[in-house]
């Protein structure tokens, strides 16, 4: 059984088409990333999947629940945890309220939600601060308050917007740290994020979303989808006679950093030994030769760009 | 309906007003204030200046009305504080998110507000009832208060203005995004009441004929079915995540 289906989701808000023919489906213990930018149409999707408001065509299901039935609705919401794009924490009652607030809203027995606000401030290193306002945290906490809200009531699948956005380095770890470990307690994540290094390290598979859905796949195949290999030549020296045999082999592109040439050509493993030839045969030193694959930053914007 | 997840809410909303001493206060030093200074204002105006009897009961029959007034106004307050308090902390969707009825939702706003005002204003008003009688006992040769007057405001007056109250709160909120223009704007709603106030104070009608305050709360009771149609079709998730500012 899939986690969560979606076939040709569509949102309108009158004539403004916000997520168009949306289709992607999620096993089990996978974390699907959702990279798109703003007003792409992402917090209107885990909107719509966490049953918040309604699609205007298609459909969505979670663990073969339909979104738009409302008795299926309610048990859909009891097995999902949102980390909204904002905090969203009542900033005058203390981080154990308000997680004890929430977690009794999920209807989860008493006992247990007492042991998991207790496992869940420890693992987000709160836990000597649960009885502060959460007023008087920082943004990193509150956002490991707001990741511990979504997880008190052990939801087997989460949704999270943009949840390291704007944190420091050391609490975007924690947040990562927390939600790999997810992965192998078989967690279901749908992970919208802006952060491309974040989707690559943590996500299996990532959807380039554009209000439709330009591109699904793992980091790997979608670095295939464009030509982002480049060849990078480090030279001892650089002159313009070199630069000169180099742009007379007609690569698709020539970039050049002091002594450094970065090369983009049509077949590297035929064009790379003549280039190589001919600034040696120019006088050049050559000290290494090496290759690049495309950064899911390049994978992302050629795919929004076109 | 569940009303047990409708009372986790109130709880919270209770707990939340409680961490804010201005909002607490104003729900309990107002009516207690009133209780006190209204039976002084007998005591010191009217008695002194030698009233008559029939000027005596005709004015404490008028100043129950007054908690009518505060019952719907306070609970303005505090619902707009509810919900205008979850639009600027953003808790409303992940609120939303709970497995929670939108009625369910509503019901514990209104719990969060009725409860702690209805409180304020029976307590207030028993402190005033109890001291009017010890102040106008003597003159007036026996104990004015408990009378139906009163009975008509405790059970059905301040109730129906309270819920009023609360959903115009609710209502008034889902458009505006600060508390004190939500307050203001809310209270506007409630100009009939204080027309009802000033007719009373310049004899047209009687405020503490029993026949009129069944009217006044029969009106109330009409206002705060429209008033809880408009809130609670304005209240729900679609509207909250896509239409309220």
């Amino acid at each position: 059984m899939k986690m969560i289906e979606v076939a040709n989701l569509t949102r309108k808000f009158g004539d403004f088409t916000a997520v168009d023919s949306l289709t992607f489906t999620l096993d089990r213990g996978e974390i699907f990333g959702l990279l798109g930018p703003n007003g792409a149409g992402k917090t209107t999707t885990v909107r719509m999947l966490c049953c918040l408001i309604s699609k205007t065509s298609g459909s969505a299901r979670i663990a073969d629940l339909d979104t738009s039935d409302s008795d299926d609705a309610m048990k859909i919401r009891k097995m999902i945890g949102l980390v909204p794009d904002n905090v969203g924490l009542y900033e005058t009652l203390s981080a154990y309220a308000n997680l004890e607030f929430f977690g009794r809203m999920y209807e989860f027995p008493e006992k247990q939600l007492k042991e998991n606000i207790e496992k869940y401030l420890k693992i987000l290193d709160l836990w000597d601060k649960r009885d502060f306002p959460v007023g008087s945290f920082s943004k990193g906490m509150k956002q490991k308050v707001s990741l511990a809200r979504a997880l008190v009531h052990d939801p087997e699948v989460l949704f999270m917007d943009e949840p390291t956005v704007n944190l420091d380095p050391e609490s975007s770890k924690t947040i990562r740290d927390v939600i790999l470990d997810l992965r192998k307690e078989n967690r279901t994540i749908l992970l919208n994020t802006h952060n491309l290094d974040e989707a690559q390290r943590i996500c299996n598979r990532i959807g380039v979303l554009k209000t439709r859905l330009i591109a699904v796949d793992t980091p790997e195949n979608l670095a295939k989808l464009v030509s982002g290999r480049k060849t990078v030549i480090l030279l001892e020296e650089m002159n313009d006679r070199i630069l000169g045999v180099i742009r007379a082999s007609n690569p698709k592109s020539v970039e050049t950093e002091g002594n450094k040439i970065v090369l983009s050509m049509a077949d590297p493993e035929r064009e790379t030994p003549e280039i190589i030839t001919a600034i040696v045969s120019a006088g050049g030193k050559v000290k290494s030769v090496s290759e690049t694959g495309a950064s899911l930053e390049d994978i992302y914007l050629q795919l929004v760009k076109e | 309906m569940r009303l047990w997840k409708s009372w986790i809410l109130a709880k919270k909303d209770l707990a939340v007003m409680r961490k804010h001493r201005s909002l607490a206060t104003a729900v309990f030093a107002f009516p207690l204030g009133l209780s006190i200074a209204l039976p002084l204002l007998i005591e010191y105006i009217i008695l002194r200046k030698s009233a008559t009897v029939t000027d005596v009961s005709s004015l404490l029959g008028a100043f129950p009305f007054f908690f009518i007034i505060i019952s719907a106004l306070l609970p303005l307050y505090i619902s707009s504080y509810g919900i205008v308090g979850e639009k600027t902390e953003k808790s409303l969707e992940p609120l939303l998110a709970t497995p929670t009825s939108d009625g369910e939702i509503l019901m514990g706003k209104y719990i969060g507000a009725f409860l702690p005002v209805l409180v304020s204003i029976y307590l207030g008003l028993t402190i005033f009832m109890f001291l009017t009688d010890l102040l106008t006992v003597s003159k007036i040769g026996h104990f004015f208060y408990p009378n139906w007057g009163m009975a008509i405001v405790y059970l059905l007056g301040a109730p129906f203005a309270c819920i009023y109250g609360v959903s115009a709160g609710v209502f008034v909120s889902s458009k505006i995004n600060n508390i004190q223009g939500a307050y203001q704007i809310g209270a506007v709603s409630l100009i009939p009441l204080y027309v009802l106030y000033i007719l009373g104070e310049v004899g047209i009608i009687s405020l503490s004929s029993n026949t009129n305050l069944l009217i006044i709360s029969a009106g109330l009771f009409v206002a705060v079915i429209i008033m809880y149609m408009l809130s609670r079709a304005t209240f729900n998730r679609e509207s909250i995540l896509t239409r309220w500012k």
